[in-house]
């Protein structure tokens, strides 16, 4: 966003002269803003226009649009209350700095105003950011091959997991998830079939996760990690399945940390049914964590009337 | 030393209630711990030192109670223990890391009060073994050590006040060829006597190899999962006074033969219940009586006769209260006395001079001190040839049980359900709902502990079977014995079995309730085995499959009985509750029922608590629960509106 450019010697005007100027600035500060805005929302449209192809390309069920999909990320990340509110009510604040007696005060104080609008493009830029993430991981989906399995990967932390590390059989296999404060992970992956092992989680270099970034460590550069390899908390994702694979829960104590891999299908379900409702019915379920639970197979029957296995 | 176990449980299990016309307190009321956690006599049973709310008081019938000492809130007491008559001993533990630091302070009375002397702080994680009596300067202490996720301990000498800190090196350890001991007996001598170690949930005891040599031997194992607890050894060091349920179905204390590692006597059994504990003389000596729970409360059988006259007058004093011996001089002239009753929230008495003269120092529970408690009543259920059943009703003490249909009833299975057992020393939860008006039931259904090995093995994989069947027994006999209870307003409520019992009980019996509450239940048998943590612990699944059965083998049975698979029969409101971070029953278990009750079309409550375990720590949660269970009660057991048609005479 431009950095406007300060009124000076606002106090020694007259009050007429001061309202003139402020409605102008107050009209530069919305067009600013609405310019910033609305070039974000231009780079989403291209993005979900490149991804729509690449369902298009790859789409499994014909039943299920590619606007489908983006609706249910679109509505998971409550994406036209925050359009509302990033394209119209906060370009309204700007644009009537002058005549809300609310905002009138910011006319003699430009930086705080500027700043405000400042974080709440960067904001919106994250917001978009992470749907089209989102969405993008969703269209990849649509890829998945016949070694491949639809695995739930889920995860909660108590505490900071910078991040989680979780290792297959193949050198390729093995993915990380995080960081996770405080906060769950659920999405669904394509994974190769075999078996996985939630193997750690990693603090990184002197605790903290730079390992991946682009900051320079001074000092002791010691690598800090969790290692959860002899708690053998492992799944075997099975191809052409939707594998409820548990949630794993990792807690920071005082003392170190713990952690322990659930069989968690029913709050699975909820999630699944909430942001990956088309994938629902494209493979049978399996319990990758827990084979022989029958929970699964008895909630499928029950509820859509035929057998999952 | 043994008197803390004692005061604990008498303690932890006491709460206290109004009646229903009085003003209503507030749900945390019921659920603050004592006032006082533990209180403990000098050798000479001359001075006193208690714990109140973080702060250690020392004083007398002389000297004033004096504060010592006092920990912050991120740390509480855990244990006070007297080292001489003016050395004092109080072990602090962290609340959150549960580190252990034991704190030494010598003392100094005069008729102003106590002061201290000088201070030494022991930083390492342990216990105090012997006092030393001979050795003013020096005690033993156990440091608890880890290997292999296992935990024993090394026993130090360790000087008490010295210049230079003393460190807990390997080499310095007291004890030789002790394998992974981690409870140490002395004797009588102050030499290391016996230790007890676990292997495979078996007690392993060792003995002294010889009197020259601190060397330890194994000489006894017992069975898996056998009781085995030793409060002293004899003048002769060839005794244990234990309490082992070792080849006998009920606990009972007995003297164990160290020569021929074997009981040659047996000091007391009771014929139904479970011993409890032994009480011993101050200077841990001799051994003056047993207790054991009977009708739901501490009984006591008296070995030292000078200690039971002593008793006796005590309890002359108040013939309607309840009096339990918290702490006896070596000649019973000194006793801390527990006096409680239904109607009296308990005060703490310092009795000397042979009981003939007693002075109550601090209230338990100050703020219910003016307050009248709920009224209760025992009674017993046959379920069979061989057993009956205890089960307790506390009621509102305004109710005449012969008043027909004039209470509410709420059931509440315990939790466990095996080795757990409910008591008349009533907990927070059933004062608050008598407070609010209901009568309460509790059963101890067969599988409960205190009533011996058979009885808990006839719980055995009776999930929902043989275990529900006592407890309708026992709520058909409170019917048909209290004519106050109206059969027309009962709901069921409990915690992990409790909450699984309550749901199936409204399964089983739809038109004996009205709803039914469970917090942290278990909903679904089979998912108690899918966790990481228990898949890769060998002896819980096991010890799992014999409680509840072996899914490999009954996975049909476990489905059978299990909420999850039965959801579609429920017909009565029920809410379920469940914490997030419950680690014992994982919270998927009510997300499952629920998922399945919403699928059926079935109205019901869910209500997750974040953070929450299976048990609660502070008394917000508490009060959270209780504003989603009390309107619900509320709701289901008021009593229904009475419609009247006029009539015209003719």
């Amino acid at each position: 966003m431009k950095k406007l450019v300060l009124i000076p010697l606002l106090c020694a005007l007259s009050a007429d002269a001061l309202a003139d100027r402020c409605d102008k600035y107050a009209a530069e500060l919305a067009a600013d803003y609405k310019s910033d805005i609305q070039a974000l929302q231009d780079d989403f449209d291209q993005s979900l226009a490149s991804h729509k192809r690449k369902y298009l390309k790859y789409q499994v069920d014909p039943e299920f649009t590619f606007e489908m999909v983006a609706d249910v990320w679109k509505s998971q990340f409550d994406y036209d209350t925050h359009y509302q509110r990033f394209t119209h009510e906060i370009l309204a604040v700007a644009t009537n700095l002058n005549t809300d007696p609310k905002t009138q005060k910011y006319c003699k104080d430009q930086d705080t105003i500027e700043n405000w609008l400042e974080r709440r493009v960067d904001t919106y830029e994250k917001l978009l950011g992470r749907l089209e993430e989102r969405i993008d991981a969703r269209v990849e989906l649509e890829t998945v091959d016949d070694t491949q399995g639809l695995t739930i990967v889920s995860a909660y932390s108590y505490g900071v997991a910078p991040k989680i590390s979780i290792v297959g059989e193949g050198v390729l296999s093995s993915f990380k998830i995080g960081p996770l404060v405080y906060d769950q992970h659920f999405e669904v992956r394509a994974l190769d079939k075999g078996t996985y092992r939630w193997d750690r989680v990693e603090l990184g270099f002197n605790g903290f996760a730079l390992q991946d970034s682009n900051i320079d460590v001074a000092g002791s550069t010691s690598y800090t990690f969790y290692d959860f390899t002899d708690d053998a908390m492992v799944f075997t994702v099975t191809p052409k399945r939707l594998n409820f694979a548990g949630v794993f829960i990792f807690e920071s104590t005082n003392h170190g940390a713990r952690a322990d891999l659930h069989d968690r299908s029913a709050i699975s379900i909820k999630l699944l049914e909430e942001q990956y409702p088309y994938l629902l019915h494209r493979y049978e379920w399996h319990n990758a964590l827990m084979p022989s639970d029958p929970f699964l197979s008895h909630y499928y029957q029950q509820r859509y009337h035929q057998e999952a296995e | 030393m043994k008197w803390y176990l004692l005061f604990s449980v008498v303690f932890s299990s006491i709460t206290f209630t109004l009646q229903a016309q009085q003003e209503k307190l507030p749900v945390e009321d019921f659920f603050r711990r004592p006032v006082v956690g533990q209180a403990i006599l000098s050798p000479s049973g001359d001075m006193l030192v208690y714990e109140k709310v973080g702060s250690v008081y020392v004083g007398s019938q002389t000297v004033p109670y004096t504060d010592v000492y006092g920990v912050n809130n991120r740390f509480y007491i855990q244990h006070l223990e007297w080292l001489s008559e003016d050395v004092l001993a109080i072990q602090t533990r962290n609340k959150s890391s549960g580190k252990i630091g034991t704190m030494i302070l010598e003392l100094a009375y005069d008729e102003s009060g106590v002061t201290e002397v000088r201070r030494d702080f022991i930083d390492v994680q342990g216990y105090i073994v012997d006092r030393l009596p001979n050795q003013p300067n020096a005690i033993l202490f156990a440091q608890y050590r880890w290997n292999d996720d296992k935990v024993f301990s090394d026993v130090h000498k360790y000087p008490l006040f010295a210049d230079k800190p003393y460190r807990f090196q390997k080499r310095s350890k007291f004890n030789a060829n002790s394998g992974k001991i981690i409870e140490w007996v002395t004797d009588q001598g102050s030499r290391l006597r016996a230790g007890i170690s676990y292997e495979d949930n078996k007690p392993i005891l060792w003995s002294r190899q010889r009197e020259s040599s601190r060397k330890m031997k194994s000489i006894w194992t017992g069975d898996e999962d056998t009781y085995f607890n030793i409060y002293g050894v004899d003048e002769n060091n060839t005794k244990l006074w234990v309490i082992t349920d070792y080849q006998r179905d009920k606990r009972a204390a007995v003297v164990f033969d160290l020569a021929s590692a074997s009981v040659t006597e047996v000091i007391y059994e009771h014929p139904e219940r479970d011993v409890r504990s032994i009480v011993m003389a101050g200077d841990g000596q001799a051994p003056i009586a047993v207790t054991y729970l009977e009708q739901g409360r501490l009984n006591r059988y008296f070995i030292d006769p000078e200690a039971q006259r002593v008793y006796e007058v005590i309890a002359a004093q108040e013939e309607t209260l309840n009096h339990t011996v918290f702490d006896s001089s070596a000649d019973a002239s000194s006793m801390i006395i527990a006096r409680y009753g239904d109607n009296n929230p308990g005060q703490l008495l310092y009795c000397s001079k042979y009981g003939q003269a007693c002075n109550a120092f601090e209230s338990l529970f100050p703020w219910l001190d003016d307050v009248t408690l709920s009224n209760k009543v025992v009674f017993e259920t046959a379920i069979n040839d061989q057993y009956s059943i205890e089960a307790f009703l506390s009621y509102p003490a305004h109710i005449d049980l012969n008043d027909a249909n004039s209470v509410p009833l709420i059931i509440m299975p315990h939790g466990g359900p095996i080795g757990v057992y409910d008591t008349q020393y009533l907990t927070g939860d059933v004062e608050w709902l008598v407070h609010n008006g209901y009568a309460v039931l509790r059963v101890n259904y067969r599988g409960s502990g205190g009533y011996g090995r058979d009885f808990e093995q006839q719980g055995m994989q009776q999930w929902g079977r043989a275990i529900e069947d006592d407890i309708n027994a026992a709520v058909q006999n409170a019917f048909s014995s209290y004519a106050a209870l109206d059969q027309d307003r009962v709901c069921l409520f409990g915690g992990s079995y409790g909450g699984y019992s309550a749901v199936m009980g409204v399964l089983r019996e739809p038109d004996t309730y009205k709803c039914a509450v469970s917090f942290a239940g278990v909903m679904d048998l089979p998912l108690l085995f899918n966790t990481s943590s228990v898949q890769n612990n060998e002896l819980l699944t096991e010890k799992l499959k014999e409680i509840i059965g072996d899914p490999s083998v009954q996975m049909e049975e476990l489905k059978s009985y299990s909420p999850v698979y039965n959801a579609q029969n429920i017909q009565t409101p029920i809410m379920l509750i469940h914490g997030t971070k419950d680690r014992i029953v994982d919270v998927e278990h009510t997300w499952r029922m629920s998922h399945m009750l919403s699928m059926y079309g079935i109205e019901h409550r869910r209500e997750i608590m974040r953070n929450s375990g299976h048990s609660f720590t502070s008394t917000d949660e508490v009060k959270q629960m209780y504003e989603w269970v009390m309107p619900f009660f509320h709701k289901h057991l008021k009593k229904p509106a009475v419609h009247r048609t006029s009539e015209t005479a003719e």
